[in-house]
């Protein structure tokens, strides 16, 4: 076994009376491709937020690479390696894509406003440093030639690569997708199927995704993690989960929810 | 401010381990409420010495409270507009304050030539009537103006962006009216309006013709020494009167929003426009309507305000109007009770508030002021507020 | 044939009209005349209302006779409505309502001193010829209406202006000034293509010409008194070789203009005009109408080729190699900086103050920038710090109880105060403090109010800055504060470079001295700004303006980025204070109201948000231009408040909204500029 790098034990997020994620116990070896599925509402991207320090669970631990995080705030948990994407593309509108990136980047660089104002070389240098990164992960992720659009006016799909460029700059050892392929067509889908693996494989990360579409996620995955109602129901590779009777019921015996059934269907076809 | 992004759940009840933490949570950790906190416990020994040392007496504060009432009862007129617009459009309509000037000033053109043709002396109720509903006409076609020329064009344009028509709306309504009737003060005619003869017996009595007649109690200009539990207080009926009348007014306004179907247009708009046009409402009606309902109620406001208050400026409406809206986020923006509830909080906090804490009555705005930051720390929703979504706030 | 909307939109623009006539303003503005004795603003104001409106409604008809009919529509119901109610006005006593029109009744004006009957008639012929004019105006092609609406405008402008603006430059001056820039700006039509350079030599021979030319003649007497002549001339004749120099580089300006952008082009050509606009009207209290007509057609033909000679120069400019491109801009922007500094000498006193309130919003306009453009933080109480700024300044440089050591200046025996009182600063002492403690002011007043957002903010914000104002106006703070008397006096800058040797010993007393402290406050504050905008610290404020939440999640800490917006927009504030303070020598609590706060808002919002450039055109815009028709003061404020909201209404992104930064052409012209290292990867 692997090492381990994201390992949450019996985390429990309450919302008033609800609770959102239960005694979750999960944990990423490193290196490689987990995936979180479920139902819609099963608590997955609540569970995301606990991790990033959006949310703060009352109980339960949070390790990253055998150090706590949780009760950390979101931009601490980015200094230690951990970025996201969002479900609904946040990028920040105003900022043209290389900015998106460079903000990316904010933890890594150091100028300090003082050194900024002086204009200091050491700030120049680290400028231009950031600037140049920026542009390979322009071309890396495939958007060169729109270095300077603003963000809102990417195509939607370009949007999604723009994001993940965001996470990538300030070198994530982790990198959490929440539903990379929302809204996206087959073809669409391939390639960014195509790209998760090629992030892994040459930027020597670990992923961590949530995932609707089934297709994607046997296909990539090493490891599946199932919720339902805020708690695992299930984990393993890709086939084991498939079989597993408990992640039958929860997809198509506990309602009507079409979507999913069209999910299943698509499961059955690959 | 360790934790900006509070996202702390809902204490478990019970615990004696839980309120610990939740105590702790809100002072140790916390320095900005310990802070607040110290500043809390300060005005309140500030407050108590000065009782206990007799410089204050709860006569006093009975008879700043009354003061209080009446104030009170015209932010909350106003804050109800603001309450209103807010919770739809999520804008602060800085020129409803002109709103309510405007309905004071065409008010009193009304008020003056009656007192001219000697109506207001032969029907003084009918006249009084006439200048209220006069009052309440100018402020909403002012509103309804307002809405159609300033502020329908910049629906879904970024917030910033109608904040700053809405100011410029305000600066604008300010000076057209000082251009038009000029900078000195109207005054409103004294209004002797006498009701319950009936009951109060001895009040306003003359010899005429020989016989004792008396008039009963004068509800607007009369005032009155009345010895309760040993305290001498001035009473002024109207006080009570624009007190009752802000109420009824706004139990009127909640039952209309909460039971009429033009109501629940309003609160189907106010939760999500799109969706409320898909439904068959017509939003830019409803949005009219809401505008309407604001601009009526301090049209009234206004017209009471300066039956007692007597003098009508163009720049009357400017201070009020910040401060109503004060008023409205103490009481929860959005919340009809909760506008009224803090109005009549900060009309009596900020009169009894100066001499309570031993300063001179020039604080007194910064009393209000001073509360609304102490409440955006404490309780963000405001005292009466129901928890708003992220972008509400 | 008439369209639509033109009766219902004429009834709408007549009703507004018929409200402003209400407050009297025809009566009002016939007291300024504009072109002689018979042309007043309130004529200006008529031909606006009456002949804007036609052209307005002729404008959206085809075809001429089209054209005429809506136009003729459009201005006959504003003034049959401005007739009506002359007749009312002359039957009815509206005086008691509208207490204006007792002063400056609206017949008096508008009938061309006719009986009523006969005044109304000729009225309304005179509004119907204004809107066949208009449709036959709005059917001529957009070359001509520019040229002859720019024209109108700026006549009409200049007529208004007269008055303050009448000592300016004499008209010999002038024209010599001009001569040397038109002169090298001629080069516009030599093909030089390759240096700047050359350019610029030959601009500065013909600058040279032009100098030794006028030298000449004046020498011989052939065109001046030499015993007579204006400000410049004299000092060039005395000072021949000085000048000739000043003349040589006139003329190098000019060149350098001949190759510009067309923005900067554009605004460099009507820097000749002007003057000589100013050289004519030197002097005079009004405007005759001979110069009226001179002002026209220079204006209609410097507008008329506008197009034409702006295309050559940005032509010309963008055949320039990379690195000459940049050299005219920095040449160009050196120019500028050159006119500003030199501005407030001819400009008078009145003027330069004017220009220092217009510098001084435009330094807070930065620094609030900083809060509303890039953190997006609205802030409705930017006074406070404002004031802070002021008071501290005011408090330390004068005995107080900080600079007496707790003991009150009245309770000081006069004679003493030297002795007690040895904490008085110098301004130079004050200012870092003053910028500090309203640094460290905002920060604090920042603190609570780091969870709020939006209009939450601002009303809280707004909350702040009138506290503060009631704190300094309370009598519970006098002995500290001052109370409504405020702090005074305050001594003003001094300049002592005695002790370093050098003999120079200058106090910033008046509004031109002071001009160059503010000038330097805004370089400053720009610089400072630009360089935060675009490094990391302005890239996080601007992303958590787009996103609080994922700015976070990016790293950004919000606290100490908010906080640091906090302080860093409240410094500039305490820097314009202090200035101000020391401006007015002393400081009363009724300057810093919340109409202090909304015009710095408004100023940037107007201007475009985030951009500094914004700052300064919404600064001249809503500062400078109403505080310059201070003469039409009644009406300021009512038309700032209106200006606001058609701003918003037409331009809601502002006039010059921050361009959208190309990093990756700064980056591809740093790879271009380093290839013989980098080569390739």
């Amino acid at each position: 076994m692997s090492e381990i790098i994201l390992e949450a034990r019996r985390v429990t997020k309450r919302f008033g009376g609800l609770t959102a994620v239960g005694k979750m116990d999960l944990q990423v070896p490193r290196g490689a491709i987990a995936s979180l599925i479920g139902p819609n509402g099963a608590g997955k991207t609540t569970f995301f937020n606990c991790v990033t320090g959006f949310y703060n669970p009352e109980e339960g631990e949070i390790l990253f690479e055998g150090r706590p995080i949780k009760g950390l705030r979101p931009d601490q948990i980015t200094q230690r390696g951990i970025t996201r994407t969002y479900q609904n593309i946040r990028l920040f509108s105003g900022l043209t894509t290389l900015e998106n990136i460079l903000v990316g980047m904010h933890t890594r660089l150091t100028a300090n406003p003082v050194e900024s104002i002086i204009g200091t070389p050491r700030m120049k240098r680290e400028e231009r440093a950031a600037l140049e990164e920026a542009m390979q992960l322009v071309e890396f992720v495939g958007l060169s030639g729109m270095e300077d659009l603003l963000a809102e006016n990417l195509p939607y799909g370009l949007q999604r690569r723009l994001e993940v460029a965001r996470a990538l700059a300030s070198r994530p050892r982790l990198l959490l997708l929440d539903e990379p392929t929302a809204g996206m067509n087959p073809q669409e889908t391939d390639a960014m199927m195509r790209f998760i693996r090629r992030l892994r494989d040459e930027l020597d990360l670990t992923i961590f995704l949530i995932e609707h579409d089934m297709r994607l996620v046997m296909n990539v995955s090493d490891q599946v993690s199932v919720m339902d109602y805020g708690k695992k129901i299930s984990e393993g590779t890709p086939a084991e989960v498939q079989r597993d009777p408990k992640v039958i019921t929860a997809y198509l015996g506990s309602g009507p929810e079409d979507e999913e059934l069209l999910e299943d269907s698509e499961v059955a076809e690959s | 401010m360790t934790d900006s992004q509070s996202h702390d759940a809902a204490p478990q009840p019970g615990t004696v381990d839980m309120i610990t933490t939740t105590l702790l949570k809100n002072t140790l950790y916390n320095p900005l409420r310990l802070a607040g906190g110290l500043l809390l416990f300060l005005l309140v020994y500030v407050a108590v010495t000065n009782i206990a040392s007799g410089n204050y007496t709860l006569e006093a504060f009975v008879r700043q409270s009354i003061t209080g009432l009446a104030q009170g009862g015209i932010y909350a007129l106003i804050a109800l507009g603001y309450t209103l617009v807010y919770g739809i459009l999520l804008m602060i309509n800085f020129a409803h304050g002109e709103v309510f000037m405007a309905g004071a000033y065409v008010g009193f053109f009304a008020i003056n030539a009656m007192e001219q043709s000697g109506m207001l002396a032969d029907h003084t109720f009918l006249a009084l009537l006439i200048t209220l509903m006069v009052g309440v006409v100018a402020s909403v076609t002012i509103a309804l103006l307002l809405e159609r020329i300033a502020y329908r064009p910049l629906r879904g344009a970024p917030r910033l962006v109608p904040l700053i028509t809405a100011i410029g709306a305000s600066i604008t309504l300010q000076q057209l009216f000082l251009r038009l009737f000029g900078p000195d003060p109207r005054v409103y005619p004294r209004v002797n309006l006498y009701i319950l003869p009936g009951i109060f017996r001895d009040l306003e009595c003359a010899e005429v013709s020989g016989a004792q007649v008396c008039k009963g109690l004068d509800l607007i200009d009369g005032l009155y020494r009345v010895d309760v539990l040993g305290m001498n207080l001035r009473i002024r009926p109207v006080f009570f009167l624009v007190a009752f009348f802000a109420i009824v007014l706004m139990i009127a306004l909640w039952f209309f929003v909460q039971r009429t179907k033009t109501g629940k247009a309003m609160r189907a708009v106010a939760e999500d426009k799109n969706a409320a046009a898909l439904m068959g409402i017509n939003v830019d009606r409803v949005i009219a309507t809401t505008f309407v309902l604001g601009a009526a109620l301090a049209g009234a406001g206004a017209v009471l305000f300066a039956l007692y208050n007597q003098q009508v400026t163009p720049f009357m409406g400017f201070v009020p109007g910040i401060k109503a809206f004060t008023a409205a986020v103490l009481g929860g923006i959005g919340n009809i009770p909760g506008a009224m509830l803090g109005g009549f909080f900060l009309g009596i906090v900020e009169s009894t508030g100066p001499a309570l804490l031993g300063i001179s009555s020039q604080l007194k705005d910064v009393i209000a002021f001073g509360l609304l930051v102490l409440i955006l720390i404490f309780r963000p929703t405001g005292i009466f507020g129901e928890v708003l979504a992220e972008k509400k706030a | 044939m008439i369209h639509k909307n033109t009766i219902q939109h004429s009834l709408y623009a007549a009703a507004a009209i018929l409200i402003l006539a209400l407050t009297g303003i025809f009566g009002n503005f016939a007291t300024r005349t504009v072109i002689g004795e018979s042309i007043t603003s309130s004529t200006v104001l008529l031909v606006l209302a009456v002949g804007g409106v036609g052209y307005f409604m002729a404008n959206r008809a085809e075809g001429l006779v089209a054209k005429v009919a809506n136009g003729l529509t459009g201005s006959l119901i504003v003034s049959v409505g401005l007739a009506l109610l002359m007749l009312l006005e002359s039957a009815v006593d509206l005086t008691f309502v509208f207490v204006y029109l007792k002063r400056f009744p609206l017949g008096e004006e508008l009938l061309f001193g006719q009986e009523l009957i006969p005044g109304v008639l000729l009225f309304l012929a005179i509004a119907a010829v204004m809107g066949v004019l208009a449709g036959v105006l709005s059917c001529s092609s957009r070359r001509i209406q520019n040229t002859l609406v720019m024209s109108a405008a700026v006549m009409a402008a200049t007529g208004l202006l007269v008055n303050q603006v009448n000592s300016v430059i004499a008209l010999p001056d002038a024209l010599a000034v001009a001569a040397a820039f038109i002169m090298g700006y001629a080069t516009l039509f030599i093909r030089i293509t390759d240096k700047i350079v050359y350019r610029m030599g030959i601009g500065f021979l013909a600058g040279l010409a032009v100098g030794f030319a006028l030298g000449g003649f004046i020498a011989w007497g052939w065109l001046l008194d030499p015993n007579d002549l204006p400000r410049i001339l004299s000092l060039a004749v005395e000072n021949g070789i000085f000048f000739l120099v000043v003349f040589g580089t006139l003329g190098a300006a000019g060149a350098i203009f001949a190759v510009a952008p067309a923005n900067s082009h554009n605004g460099a050509l009507y820097v000749p005009l002007v003057l000589v606009v100013l050289g004519l009207t030197n002097g005079k209290r009004s405007m005759t109408p001979d110069q009226a007509l001179i002002v026209f057609v220079l204006v209609a033909l410097v507008t008329w080729f506008m197009p034409v000679l702006s295309r050559r120069a940005n032509h010309q400019y963008e055949q320039l190699a990379r690195p000459q491109q940049r050299g005219t801009r920095q040449l160009s922007s050196i120019f500028a900086v050159a006119v500003l500094l030199v501005l407030p000498i001819f400009a008078g006193q009145y003027i330069t103050s004017v220009l220092d309130l217009v510098l001084m919003y435009i330094i807070m306009g930065i620094g609030l920038n900083v809060m509303i453009g890039y953190a997006g933080l609205l802030d409705l109480g930017y006074v406070a710090a404002f004031a802070i700024g002021a008071y501290t300044v005011g408090l330390l440089m004068s005995p107080s109880l900080l600079t007496c050591g707790g003991v009150h200046p009245n309770d000081i025996n006069p004679d003493q105060i030297q002795q007690v009182c040895t904490g008085v600063m110098t301004f130079w002492q004050a200012w870092p403090f003053a910028i500090l403690t309203s640094g460290m002011v905002g920060v604090l007043l920042g603190i609570p109010v780091l969870r709020l957002r939006g209009d939450y903010l601002a009303i809280v914000t707004l909350g702040f800055g009138e506290i503060i104002r009631l704190l300094a106006l309370s009598n519970d703070l006098k002995p500290l504060l001052g109370a409504a008397q405020g702090i005074s006096p305050i001594p003003t800058p001094l300049i002592d470079l005695r002790s370093i040797g050098i003999n120079f010993n200058e106090s910033l007393g008046n509004s031109i001295s002071i001009y160059y402290l503010f000038i330097a406050g805004v370089m400053l504050a720009a610089f400072i700004v630009a360089r935060l905008a675009s490094t990391r610290l302005g890239r996080a404020w601007r992303s958590m303006r787009a996103d609080e939440d994922v700015a976070q999640a990016m790293g950004i800490h919000l606290v100490r980025t908010k906080l640091l917006a906090f302080g860093i927009s409240s410094a500039f504030a305490g820097m314009g204070g202090a200035i101000f303070g020391s401006w007015l020598q002393g400081i009363f609590p009724n300057s810093f109201t919340l109409l202090v706060s909304i015009n710095v808002v408004s100023l940037i919002i107007i201007g475009g948000l985030g951009s500094i450039p914004g700052a300064v055109v919404g600064s001249l815009i809503l500062i400078g231009l109403p505080e310059v028709l201070r003469e039409l003061q009644d009406y300021r404020l009512l038309a700032f408040g209106a200006l606001l909201v058609v701003a918003m209404l037409l331009k809601p992104d502002g006039l010059l909204p921050p361009p959208v930064r190309k990093l990756s052409e700064m980056f591809s012209e740093h790879r271009t500029k380093h290839q013989p290292e980098v080569s390739h990867e």
